[in-house]
């Protein structure tokens, strides 16, 4: 129960943070926050595939394009709120993963990460040439600029907190379902097919009837990600949203935080986001340190910070109960 | 139409020499190299650097395969080594970081700027039959990878070496258990792997352009010809190069401009639905 109430006052203290951050930081420092709010939507999506699944997929930005795409194109042709278009994106996504489930999960392993890899590419060129839908390389521009876009009404508070205020309602309720599935039987189930394909299947699990809803629920919340991008930043390209930087971006959030865990894509999120900001190195060499870092994550902490940290902890409780003599 | 089919051969056997390499560290170490388009990068960088030094065009093109050759090796055993028994997902990780690194900071070290190579043979043409134009270098390129493809498979067919790259791909465990030095199989074919696309790069480069970021393209390429003709079947690299390369010059001439690239991406989700182990593939592959 402590655990719960801990997390109840980061989530009060988040949404208090949210009025008064703004002020405190300069726009700059504040759009950072934003942008880790985006990528650690983006990264718990891709987690409930990478950390539940164990499939690697390089191709989710696929879904983020989509929820961008559907939400500037319904907003611009219908002038739809953007509380309207986040589910609307969300379902968007989801049928797209759906699609593309059909094919990618009659895969495994390296078949799979060719096929995702593949399907992002494609959707990249079909958003650039389609020019009639997408407005081509152009993009499509001037998406929630009017304060009244974003609620549908309009409202004295600026769109920033609103935007912040939005993302963060999404972090938390996507969480609630990532530590939701993890402790139902659908986790449970996963992990059992990540542990022994075979087994779990002898068993009576049947894999891709587990694996589709893990795919498309893992593209819807990418796609929320997507719809809240494309008002914030008013523009929607084919070369941003479809970038295979996206899902590098992901990848990384979810492998620093640690694959599988409900806080990780959050935490790692927010640290990639950051620390290369505020590392003062010089601007041309970040990409190699990125590169770097990734590559020494995977050789010398590949379970990720959260899973580390809880070693620390179990350390120190079983010094402490050591040395107090307590079972 | 045969000049575009004459075309489409000399890139699909370049595009078969990236994915030779792939395909052989896929097919004997199981590591899906995602990193295979930043050697194909670093050959081509190499070559530039070694014919700014004032080497001759044929000495820089062997020291460029040299130097990445060498390289691979030093990344095999600092980065793969450590990562022998983790799984597929954890190795793929490590190889995109790799790529990630090297692809960034060659752009450090060389600039963004294409640069171009001078050609050995000053762009001499030959023609055929009157209606197909070539390039010296274009017959040269295809010549040498017909060499390279004609060697590998002897190498792999009747050495030693080969003999043991085969009990690999057969069984790791017992290949070790009868006395095989695992770790040295694991570097000459990761370093051969690097180094065959290294050679693809300074090929390639020399007819188009060399630039840092030209590694990503050319992966994406290696993967399409790579689950086309099989992963880890030497005819099936080759068969599916040709086919890519053919396709997208053809296709190239039908399709609106903006829709050439895609032509790969769409061929390999057809192969895997129809035949998912690829035209030459093995049965072994997992699939549902």
């Amino acid at each position: 129960m402590m655990a719960r109430a801990l997390v109840s006052a980061a989530i009060v203290a988040a949404v208090m943070l949210g009025f008064v951050l703004p002020s405190l930081l300069d726009s700059y420092a504040f759009r950072l926050v934003i942008f880790s709010m985006i990528y650690s939507l983006l990264a718990i999506g891709l987690n409930i595939n990478l950390g539940f699944r164990g499939e690697l997929s390089l191709g989710h930005q696929t879904f983020f394009g989509v929820g961008a795409y559907v939400s500037a194109i319904a907003a611009t042709a219908w002038t739809l709120p953007l509380i309207v278009l986040i589910p609307l994106a969300g379902v968007f996504a989801g049928i797209a993963g759906f699609a593309v489930g059909l094919i990618a999960l009659r895969m495994r392993g390296p078949y799979f990460v060719i096929v995702t890899l593949s399907v992002g590419v494609i959707a990249q060129i079909i958003a650039t040439n389609w020019v009639e839908l997408t407005n081509g390389p152009m993009g499509i521009s001037g998406v929630g600029t009017a304060p009244e876009s974003w609620l549908g009404f309009a409202t004295p508070i600026h769109t920033e907190v609103i935007c912040y205020q939005i993302l963060l309602f999404l972090i938390v309720a996507t969480s609630w379902v990532t530590h939701a599935l993890k402790r139902s039987h659908y986790g449970r189930a996963w992990r059992a097919l990540q542990d022994h394909e075979d087994l779990a299947a002898a068993i009576g699990i049947r894999p891709f009837a587990l694996d589709m809803p893990a795919l498309m629920i893992s593209a819807s919340i990418c796609g929320l990600a997507g719809a809240v991008y494309a008002f914030y930043t008013s523009i929607v390209a084919p070369d941003d949203v479809f970038s295979f930087n996206i899902v590098i971006t992901m990848l990384v959030a979810v492998v620093l935080g640690g694959r599988g865990t409900v806080a990780g894509p959050i935490l790692g999120a927010f640290i990639f986001t950051f620390v290369p900001e505020y590392l003062r190195v010089a601007q041309e060499w970040r990409l190699p340190i990125f590169g770097l870092a990734l590559l020494l994550l995977v050789l010398l902490a590949p379970e990720g910070i959260v899973a580390w940290l809880g070693r620390i902890k179990r350390l120190l409780s079983a010094k402490r109960n050591a040395t107090t003599g307590a079972v | 139409m045969l000049q575009d089919l004459a075309g489409g051969i000399v890139i699909g056997l370049g595009y078969a020499l990236i994915a030779l390499g792939l395909s052989l560290i896929f097919g004997v170490l199981r590591i899906v190299n995602f990193a295979h388009g930043e050697f194909y990068m670093l050959g081509g960088l190499f070559l530039y650097s070694m014919c700014q030094l004032g080497l001759p065009y044929f000495a820089a093109l062997a020291a460029a395969v040299i130097i990445t050759v060498a390289l691979a090796a030093i990344v095999d055993q600092l980065v793969l080594r450590p990562l022998r028994k983790s799984d597929e997902v954890t190795v793929a990780l490590a190889t995109l970081g790799l790529s990630i690194f090297l692809s960034s900071g060659a752009l450090v070290i060389w600039g963004p700027v294409p640069h171009r190579v001078p050609d050995p043979f000053d762009g001499d043409v030959v023609e055929f039959f009157s209606t197909v134009f070539l390039t010296k270098f274009d017959l040269f390129s295809s010549f040498a990878t017909f060499i390279v493809f004609a060697g590998a498979y002897v190498v792999i067919r009747f050495t030693s070496a080969g003999r043991q790259m085969r009990a690999m791909v057969q069984d790791s465990d017992a290949a070790a258990l009868v006395g095989l030095n695992i770790n040295r199989i694991y570097i000459v074919t990761f370093a051969t792997g690097c180094g065959l696309a290294a050679l693809a790069g300074g090929l390639l480069g020399t007819m188009f352009l060399i630039y840092p970021a030209m590694g990503l393209l050319a992966v994406m390429k290696a993967f399409v010809v790579v689950v086309i003709g099989g992963m880890g079947s030497i005819p099936g690299a080759i068969i599916g190069g040709l086919l890519l390369g053919i396709a997208e010059s053809l296709g190239g001439a039908v399709l609106p401009s903006g829709y050439k690239d895609i032509i790969g991406f769409i061929m390999i989700i057809a192969v895997l639905i129809a035949r998912p182990q690829g035209l030459f593939g093995g049965k072994r592959i997992r699939i549902r």
